[in-house]
């Protein structure tokens, strides 16, 4: 790309600014047609069966298949309309948010006003009561109560003992308790939405799937600021299917962000250079240091984003908003030349400002960042391994075409470019199915994540709906992630986690072996789904009733496994050799803690979600 | 005389009226007080008046006062810095 047209938006861009799509919708219906269109033409060449071109979809596009779910496997009819529908599902998905997604949301959202200061024994035992609020009462509990304990301790130091000193302590005793279990439903919240959404969305959940992309490549670690969590991946969320200009922006301007990488202390003089490291590192030009930027670099954006802080208003009824606040006092307005020093720099001059207007300074900085051609090449990289599984160079460089990223990155043409790429709809990029299994262990095919795997499995054998969503079961999903590697929507650095092949460690391996085959086996299919085991248990039943009939010959008892895994559990066959060899051995090593009538069938289960063909994204 | 006791009685009966009202008026005290910020809105550890700086503790801690527009950059950072400290805090007590 020649540098004169990278820069010239770049210099005009403070000044004009194209407005911003904010909505929960990527595609309007026209666009969505033409998007289906272009879909079902790929598809239409892929060399795979219609059965894996679903079950791509649902793994790669979502959370993998539920099968109690609309389009879980192919309707009856001719493969050309087979591929009609899964044209116009996966185009759909970019259209409307889930209805399951809505009752998620209304669940959550079901919450006491804050204000209230119930006697703790009176709460109700549900959890999520101040988390589900938005940002500014969230927040605002959380200050207030924290105001009281700073209060009562002050006060209990200045009394002498005595009745007085004896109520007061109990007070404060009474507060602490009240402000840790507001702290746990904020610290709770996320988590347990992100581990709700992943497992209850659609079967091809684009909209949950790209919203858990960006709040894990923006990432923040909610912890010193839990009140601003849930809000931080709603606005991200709003904001995915506008440009990354916009998307970056949103995050930069976040109270989440702000307090996170402690840009809101950074002033003139007194530089915190976390934030300005992490923009250029993660969220734009990527870690290749050096190359487009350097140390001075670093400094010199957050000098730029000096002022950039978070404010406070007070409503007439108390309630507090944090908001993103700018300060020129504290900004450090001199004129910098930047990204001149590294040897492929490519050179930004920001005019000096002061007053008000300088915020324009930190906002010409994003949008000279998000048209660059390093950020380009990393967020379409990684958006390829997230969505594809791997990420081609000659997908990363149509991607950051200008065709289809634009100036300031049109995501909705970047996910639409992404989702008709060839080898996103070969599941082996050219592998045969036994050679990726086999040989090379899916070489460059990512895994799913923990969170993938636990919501997948769980969607797979024990799928809950909305109106059995219960804390237990939250609580469980989650811990069952945060046991493999991933702590939903609490990973503290600012990398985020992961993605792609990081999850084929050993150690990792052994740990997911240990959640699906151990903790799935002892506590019927793994998750503490409550009640929402019955298609476990049925699957359960039907499986232990063939296996019995089955008696000990080992033959047949194979033969079952493999009719049940096509045809019951929708699992292809490759997935019986797995299934032949782990019959025995783990028969044997649960046997301790699964009764020997159960455990064959149990052990069907388990090896259909340990088998790398369910494992890999 | 009837009359006339009819209209003081009347008129001791308005009086009495006025001042129930007058005292209904004011804002009628809670069975429970169950949050001592709703009635001293800004008294822990708030600036006066007129400030939005946010009063430091002699242990340095900075009350968390929702009240106040912080509209200071230094009242913000510190009423920030107050209420992480007080959340990192949580964990050791």
């Amino acid at each position: 790309m020649k540098t004169s047209k990278f820069l010239l938006p770049v210099l005009v861009a403070a000044a004009i600014v194209a407005p911003e799509r904010v909505h929960a919708q990527c595609l309007t219906a026209a666009e969505a047609q033409d998007f289906q269109r272009v879909l079902r033409v790929r598809l239409g060449e892929s060399e795979l069966p219609v059965e894996d071109l679903y079950r791509l979809a649902h793994d790669k596009l979502g959370f993998g298949v539920n099968p109690e779910g609309s389009l879980a496997s192919p309707p009856a009819g001719t493969r050309g309309f087979q591929l009609d529908q899964l044209a116009a599902r996966i185009a759909e998905s970019l259209t409307n948010a889930s209805t399951v997604r809505r009752n998620v949301e209304l669940q959550l959202g079901e919450i006491p006003r804050p204000g209230s200061f119930p006697d703790l024994p009176e709460l109700p035992p549900q959890r999520y009561r101040h988390a589900a609020s938005t940002m500014a009462e969230a927040y605002t509990e959380t200050a207030r109560v924290t105001a009281l304990l700073v209060d009562l301790r002050q006060r209990l130091a200045e009394l002498p003992p005595g009745p007085e000193r004896d109520r007061l302590q109990l007070e404060y005793v009474r507060v602490q308790r009240w402000r840790t279990r507001v702290n746990g439903d904020l610290d709770a919240a996320a988590p347990a939405r992100l581990m709700a959404m992943t497992t209850l969305g659609s079967n091809v959940d684009l909209n949950g799937s790209l919203s858990e992309f960006w709040a894990n490549h923006f990432n923040i670690e909610a912890k010193k600021t839990s009140w601003s969590a849930v809000d931080y991946r709603r606005v991200l969320q709003r904001r995915m299917c506008g440009t990354f200009r916009g998307l970056l922006t949103a995050s930069a301007k976040h109270p989440g962000m702000q307090i996170y990488l402690d840009n809101f202390r950074s002033k003139k003089g007194r530089i915190n250079e976390n934030y300005g490291r992490e923009l250029l590192e993660l969220h734009t030009l990527g870690d290749d240091l050096y190359r487009y930027y350097d140390q001075d670099d670093v400094i010199d954006a957050a000098r730029v984003l000096t002022g950039w802080s978070v404010q406070f208003t007070t409503d007439a009824a108390g309630v507090t908003t944090p908001s993103f606040g700018f300060y020129p006092a504290a900004h450090d307005g001199a004129a910098v030349t930047m990204f001149d020093r590294a040897p492929r720099g490519i050179s930004l001059q920001i005019p000096a400002g002061s007053g008000e207007s300088a915020v324009t300074r930190g906002e010409q900085l994003l949008g000279y960042l998000a048209a660059h051609p390093s950020t380009r090449a990393n967020v379409c990289g990684k958006l390829s391994r997230w969505l594809i599984g791997r990420a081609l160079p000659e997908t990363v460089a149509g991607c950051a075409a200008d065709a289809v990223w634009g100036d300031d990155g049109d995501l909705t043409a970047v996910y639409r470019f992404l989702l008709t790429r060839r080898e996103l709809w070969s599941s082996t990029g050219g592998l045969s199915e036994a050679e990726a299994l086999a040989l090379p262990r899916s070489y460059g095919i990512a895994q799913k994540t923990p969170i993938e795997l636990v919501a997948s499995s769980a969607r797979a054998v024990a799928t809950p709906s909305a109106t059995v969503l219960t804390d237990g079961w939250l609580t469980g999903a989650v811990a069952a992630a945060t046991g493999l590697g991933i702590s939903p929507a609490k990973v503290a650095p600012p990398t985020g986690y992961p993605i792609g092949t990081v999850w084929l460690s050993a150690g990792l391996v052994i740990r997911m072996q240990q959640h699906l085959f151990s903790r799935v086996g002892t506590e019927r299919l793994g998750l503490p789904v409550g009640g929402v085991v019955r298609r476990g248990e049925a699957l359960e039943a039907e499986i232990r009733g063939r296996v019995v009939a089955a008696g000990t010959n080992n033959t047949a008892l194979v033969a079952v496994a493999q009719d049940l895994l096509r045809n019951g559990l929708k699992a292809p066959p490759s997935v019986a050799i797995p299934v032949a060899s782990q019959l025995g051995a783990l028969t044997l090593s649960d046997q301790n803690k699964v009764t020997r009538e159960a455990a064959p069938a149990r052990t069907l289960i388990q090896a259909y979600l340990g088998s790398a063909r369910f494992t890999r994204k | 005389m009837l009359i006339r006791s009819s209209v003081l009685y009347a008129a001791a009966l308005c009086g009495a009226l006025v001042i129930t009202a007058g005292c209904q008026a004011q804002p009628e005290p809670t069975a429970v007080v169950e949050d001592p910020s709703r009635t001293q809105p800004c008294a822990v550890g708030a600036p006066a008046s007129g400030s939005n700086r946010v009063a430091r503790t002699p242990s340095r801690r900075v009350a968390a006062t929702p009240c106040v527009d912080l509209e200071d950059h230094e009242a913000a950072m510190a009423h920030i810095d107050g209420l992480i400290e007080e959340i990192e805090a949580e964990g050791g007590e």
